[in-house]
């Protein structure tokens, strides 16, 4: 009994930890009351599960946009080669809360073409 | 993925054939992730219906016939689960090895399994003495209920690793 009940306290205890020691990078981490729009070339392509990112230079820095899934990429019209280390873009979406730099991608303009990435 | 400053181990299982399979196939991660629901999802399922059982909630049921279906289920979905687990890990186990739900999670799974472990040696070997249509002695009963709260933990963790 008395086992089963320290067992029980140190899995309460590790499971109520984690909120206070969040590290906020994931879905909720970004600010969605504010929009940001940024256009420059593509710096550097990650295209990969679970999700594609890239870099782009926008307003004299560096930006990393998390993009989307690979099947949602191609899906919509995103192949890897849509997406070159020079290329021109616009990304539309919501910077994180704590890490500067870095956002979430409502959406890409690409070559023209707008492309919807949630 | 996010190189940096992780130790070089974690590095190195991110960097194997299968970290870059998963990564680097349209479908595979996705497929992975799937059965990785169809494992905890059977396994929850099976193992709360049995601790249900031991607490006293459907006592039609005899316990050893109860466990009989349940056990077997519960040891694929966990299987499962474990396997599709560390496939996941390896796509991009920098970031989880940085996140304090995975590290929770993991906890109780640990806690999870020595609960089983526990009720297996010390508790099943007497089941021969438990009623059959009411709830049986009370260390199975925590044992049940521990196994509900550790794996319903689990669960939780699990799907909190996306958003911490």
């Amino acid at each position: 009994m008395i086992r089963y009940l320290a067992a029980m306290a140190v899995g309460v205890f590790a499971f109520l930890n984690a909120p206070i020691l969040s590290a906020h990078h994931g879905w909720s981490g970004y600010d969605s009351a504010t929009v940001l729009n940024l256009t420059g070339p593509i710096a550097r392509v990650s295209y990969v599960n679970p999700h594609v990112e890239i870099d782009v230079n926008a307003d004299g820095k560096t930006w990393t946009a998390i993009l989307a899934p690979l099947f949602r990429m191609q899906a919509r019209g995103l192949p890897e080669d849509s997406l070159k280390v020079g290329d021109r873009v616009t990304l539309v979406g919501y910077p994180h809360r704590d890490k500067t730099g870095e956002l979430r991608a409502e959406r890409i303009v690409v070559a023209g073409k707008t492309v919807e990435l949630r | 993925m996010h190189a940096a400053q992780e130790p070089a181990w974690v590095l190195a299982i991110e960097h194997t054939a299968l970290g870059e399979a998963m990564r680097g196939g349209v479908l595979l991660y996705p497929i992975v992730e799937t059965g990785h629901i169809l494992g905890f999802a059977t396994l929850v399922g099976s193992v709360l219906i049995l601790d249900l059982r031991l607490m006293g909630l459907g006592r039609g049921i005899r316990p050893k016939a109860m466990l009989k279906i349940a056990v077997p289920v519960a040891a694929c979905g966990l299987l499962l689960a474990a396997v599709t687990g560390a496939m996941l890990f390896v796509t991009e186990a920098t970031s989880y090895v940085r996140n304090p739900a995975f590290y929770a999670k993991q906890a109780l799974i640990v806690l999870g399994l020595v609960n089983i472990a526990i009720f297996h040696r010390k508790l099943l070997p007497l089941a021969d003495r438990w009623p059959d249509h009411a709830p049986p002695p009370g260390s199975a009963r925590v044992s049940g209920a521990l196994s509900a709260v550790t794996w319903i933990g689990v669960l939780i963790c699990g799907r909190f690793i996306a958003y911490v």
